[in-house]
């Protein structure tokens, strides 16, 4: 009796497993509810997919920072989906259109002229997906990691990068 | 003329290659009341099998095995006869459906992902050069569930990456410093608070 209930939860566990690796192979939050705006021509979109994540082993790796590189080689894949037109109408209808079960609120920022919003899908203590919602006057931007995400090696990641996101930063400080 | 007959269907028997008439023959033969000497020993083999084979269970056969369990369970209810009652023997159709679902689901998941991403079985060259037949920098369109790629030069993949990272990074170090702003201005109000 025992084994046999065992043998018949392995046997309901197996398909389960399988089915959650599947869907979690299977999309990023971009192609699951903003699959229509990769197609429409108001969007600027970039994709870097698997394959290309696998490609980059082949790339000369030593201007690049070890964090940052520990960082990429853990991503899965990527995709920006951006426009310029009607941002503030984009940033609202995206909200809705995301799932909140699946996807987990963890940073907000509301600024006079701009909006971010971090959402992650986690699972196990271990975040699969990054999505960043961001708006300003300029323009709405969705950007998706994939991947084993590690949060505080990313924020880390500013601070050894010099980019225009530095600069913003250093502006918020003056403007205090 | 008999004998010789008998003497190869004899043969035929020891090496377990009669047809069930020639058993009979066999058994027919030696129910005679007379037959050569060197056989007389195998009368009694085939006289047995015969017998035994009349022996049917009789009416009540099924009430005194259920009886005799029944007995020797009431006498030893011991763990290993309890065991023996738990682990029926299941046959494997009831399990079959198990099987068929996991199967179907393993199938579909094979079938989606190589849906998914049609290229993935060809080697990385191939698919740089496949790929390289599509301009870099501009949008790839096709399908909305499949990952297009941008760029087909990986030096410029991870040129975007990083800048990507760096936008989300600084983004997120933005947000944190505004709570660790709220938070200080907090602190300072409850202080003021606590000094008043």
């Amino acid at each position: 009796m025992n084994s046999h209930s065992k043998f018949r939860k392995y046997c309901l566990l197996l398909p389960l497993l399988l089915l959650a690796a599947g869907a979690f192979a299977q999309d990023d939050a971009i192609g699951k509810f903003f699959g229509k705006y990769i197609e429409d021509s108001r969007f600027t979109v970039v994709s870097i997919s698997p394959k290309m994540f696998r490609l980059l082993a082949k790339v000369n790796w030593d201007s690049i920072p070890p964090d940052v590189k520990q960082t990429v080689t853990k991503l899965h894949s990527l995709r920006i989906l951006s426009t310029e037109s009607t941002p503030q109408q984009f940033y609202k209808e995206s909200l809705t259109r995301i799932d909140m079960k699946e996807y987990e609120e963890l940073i907000t920022v509301r600024n006079k002229n701009e909006n971010v919003r971090f959402v992650v899908k986690e699972s196990g203590g271990t975040i699969h997906e990054l999505l960043m919602i961001a708006v300003d006057d300029d323009g709405f931007t969705l950007m998706s990691f994939v991947g084993d995400i590690d949060l505080d090696k990313m924020a880390q990641l500013s601070s050894s990068m010099s980019i225009k996101g530095m600069e913003n930063l250093k502006n918020v400080k003056k403007k205090k | 003329m008999e004998q010789v007959m008998i003497a190869a269907l004899l043969e035929k028997y020891w090496l377990a290659e009669t047809t069930v008439e020639e058993e009979r023959q066999l058994a027919e033969y030696f129910r005679q009341p007379v037959i050569p000497a060197q056989w007389e020993p195998w009368r009694n083999v085939f006289a047995y099998f015969e017998t035994e084979a009349q022996i049917t269970p009789g009416e009540d056969f099924e009430a005194r095995l259920l009886e005799r369990i029944r007995q020797a369970e009431a006498t030893a209810p011991g763990p290993s006869n309890s065991d023996l009652r738990a682990a029926p023997v299941r046959p494997l159709f009831r399990r079959a459906p198990w099987w068929a679902a996991a199967a179907v689901i393993i199938l579909a998941l094979g079938i989606s992902r190589l849906a998914e991403s049609p290229g993935a079985a060809t080697t990385p060259n191939d698919s740089v050069a496949q790929s390289g037949a599509a301009n870099a920098g501009t949008t790839t369109s096709g399908e909305a569930t499949a990952i297009k790629d941008t760029y087909d030069d990986p030096q410029q993949a991870l040129a975007a990456i990083r800048r990507a990272l760096g936008t989300a990074s600084a983004k997120m170090n933005h947000g944190r410093n505004i709570t660790q702003k709220q938070i200080d201005r907090m602190n300072d109000g409850l202080q003021s608070a606590i000094a008043n």
